[in-house]
């Protein structure tokens, strides 16, 4: 429905509120990579409109052995570079993985339990992003088929974040109603959301649109040290006590992107740099859901 | 095929068997130099329109831009190269040998390798029946043992234009290596099932043509990029132990031109001199893979991927 002109959004999935009102218990911040594995499918699957963003190797006709590969390249090389980093600082990954990524590569999957992965249910897989294309019942099969076959892979987790940010009008009520406790998708706030929801509980896991490596380093075009510089001034700043409570800085990384070679020493500063900020504590999700969700949000301050 | 990742069993960097470069190196380095041409006035577009600033062909300022690369640029290239001592790989659209004899002699004269990189870069490979794609493998291979002597065993297909048979094909027509890949930091095979066929990893990361071709990049990041990408990779080879592989893809039509030369310059000043590198073609790489690492690298990723069949066949 098109917006009305009266206080408040034009959904109704949780309230206004500015975070400058806002006096929350905590300071400093949580920083999570969010780790994306994600399986590209080439054809392309029918009946799944693509967004345009979805970037990789070169716009080719099928078989785009480009864009297969360089993605390929994340499952079979970046993403030890990733986790090499994060090891270093005794840190366990946070993964967000796809379906197909889960059943096609069981040796990662295993390796990834033996570093301590951080689940996240990333959908079916990048190409099959949910969106209003989808009826009510074709989304909850998709959202139940998702947690199905990632349990069948030994993955079990209550953190949601959609193939692509992908959301129908429906899905948060679709997400909680499936037993999903935390939503990643809504990039609005640097704390946590609590979303109205019929059934179960769901809570918004602060994430940046405006640091995920895909948008930065292949839309924007942006070179390594500038996106590099980038999160090391959002881990500084967010580390600041400002009275206003603590926050999330939690963003997404490709393996096929920021783990190749010439890139991920992007990484490796990054982390490096943010374990020196004081204030600032390098760790997983369900650590920082758990540490800073202390008090729920204000009440309705339009509603 | 259905899709590619059935020629491309699964297999993890930092667990596979330790692929050993001759004489102990960690890190082989390549240059793919992709000499084209672009025909004037092409065929009916398949899969990809060539000319697309104008709405009629010709477009003579970008049919232009890339014969300077044929004029001017290749020779400016080539000579940043011999400073250094190295030779860069052709990625050769096989007209050229054709249409310009001057460029024909300076390959037969210098003995550089040659891969195919297709007849015509506006002749694409999409759409091709398989019997079509073989004649079109007969006239490269025939092309340049015509002119040179020399028998074709690679190619970066045209334009980077495939089609789901190219791998098998390209094997059965006694091709050993396909270089569209960028999934992996050394070769590996390709489990097409005949003859032996494996990826030789490209770049279209470090190459001048995807990144200054339309996009906003500097030309410094082209440098940036390949010495982080050279230092890490001889880092990662020493960390994994194992031998890793670099390639560096250009265009003489875009690092041949005067104000980019230098940046290869500064690219190649840091890359030489490390005796831990083995400055390498394609060809040299291909054929020390296929005849020290092949059968044990498909074994293994065969292997893995029967493993991951059999649990995966347990959990339901």
């Amino acid at each position: 429905m098109p917006a009305e002109r009266r206080p408040g959004y034009d959904h109704e999935w949780f309230d206004y509120s500015a975070l400058a009102d806002r006096r929350r218990p905590g300071s400093g911040v949580a920083v999570v990579p969010i780790i994306l594995l994600e399986l590209y499918e080439d054809p392309l699957p029918e009946g799944w409109p693509q967004p345009s963003s979805t970037a990789g190797g070169l716009d080719r006709a099928f078989p785009n052995i480009s864009r297969v590969s360089m993605r390929e390249y994340g499952h079979r090389v970046g993403i030890f570079r990733l986790l090499d980093a994060l090891e270093r600082h005794g840190v366990r990954p946070t993964i967000a993985i796809d379906a197909m990524t889960a059943e096609g590569y069981p040796w990662l999957v295993q390796r990834l339990v033996d570093a301590g992965a951080d689940w996240i249910a990333h959908g079916i897989s990048v190409t099959r992003p949910i969106g209003s294309h989808l009826t009510a019942e074709e989304e909850r099969a998709y959202v139940t088929e998702t947690i199905e076959r990632l349990a069948a892979c030994g993955i079990e987790t209550n953190g949601w974040l959609g193939p692509e940010y992908g959301e129908s009008e429906r899905t948060p009520g679709v997400l909680a109603a499936a037993g999903m406790e935390y939503v990643f998708d809504w990039t609005g706030d640097e704390q946590f959301v609590d979303f109205h929801v019929d059934t179960g509980r769901l809570t918004g896991f602060p994430l940046s649109a405006d640091l995920d490596d895909q948008t930065t380093l292949a839309n924007r075009m942006a070179e390594p040290a500038a996106y590099g510089q980038h999160l090391v001034d959002a881990a500084t700043e967010l580390a600041i006590d400002d009275g206003r409570g603590a926050r999330v800085l939690s963003f997404c990384v490709r393996p096929w992107l920021t783990g190749q070679p010439f890139r991920v020493g992007v990484f490796d500063h990054f982390v490096d740099a943010v374990v020196d900020i004081d204030g600032a504590t390098l760790t997983h999700w369900t650590d920082a859901a758990a540490s800073l969700q202390t008090e729920p949000l204000q009440k309705a301050t339009t509603r | 095929m259905q899709s590619l990742r059935d020629v491309t069993p699964y297999s993890p960097i930092v667990d596979r068997p330790k692929l050993e470069w001759p004489g102990g190196k960690r890190l082989a380095v390549w240059t793919a130099l992709n000499v084209e041409h672009y025909e004037m006035m092409t065929p009916p577009a398949v899969g990809r329109v060539t000319w697309d600033r104008v709405t009629h062909e010709p477009d003579v300022r970008e049919y232009s831009l890339r014969d300077h690369g044929n004029r001017v640029g290749l020779w400016r290239t080539l000579e940043a190269y011999d400073a250094v001592g190295i030779a860069p790989t052709l990625s050769l659209n096989l007209a050229v040998l054709d249409m310009f004899p001057r460029i024909r002699d300076e390959i037969i004269e210098r003995d550089l390798c040659v891969m195919s990189h297709g007849i015509f870069n506006t002749r694409f490979l999409f759409g091709m029946e398989p019997e079509e794609e073989r004649a079109f493998y007969t006239d490269n291979i025939e092309s340049l043992q015509r002119h040179t002597g020399h028998r074709l065993r690679g190619m970066l297909t045209p334009a980077v234009s495939n089609t789901p048979n190219t791998p098998t094909l390209m094997a059965e027509m006694g091709f050993t290596y396909h270089a569209d890949w960028v999934h992996d930091d050394q070769p590996v095979p390709l489990d097409v099932g005949v003859g032996r066929m494996i990826s030789m990893p490209y770049s279209y990361d470090l190459n001048d043509a995807p990144l200054w071709d339309g996009r906003p990049y500097s030309g410094d990041y082209l440098v940036d990029s390949c010495i982080a990408q050279f230092d890490r990779l001889l880092a990662d080879a020493e960390r994994w132990d194992t031998g890793l592989t670099m390639c560096i893809a250009l265009h003489p039509y875009q690092i041949g031109q005067p104000q980019h030369i230098g940046r290869l310059r500064r690219i190649l000043d840091h890359i030489v001199g490390d005796d831990r590198v083995w400055h390498a073609t394609a060809d040299e790489i291909a054929d020390h893979y296929l005849e020290h690492a092949y059968d044990e690298q498909l074994a293994y990723a065969r292997d893995l991927a029967a493993v991951g069949a059999a649990r995966s066949s347990d959990a339901r």
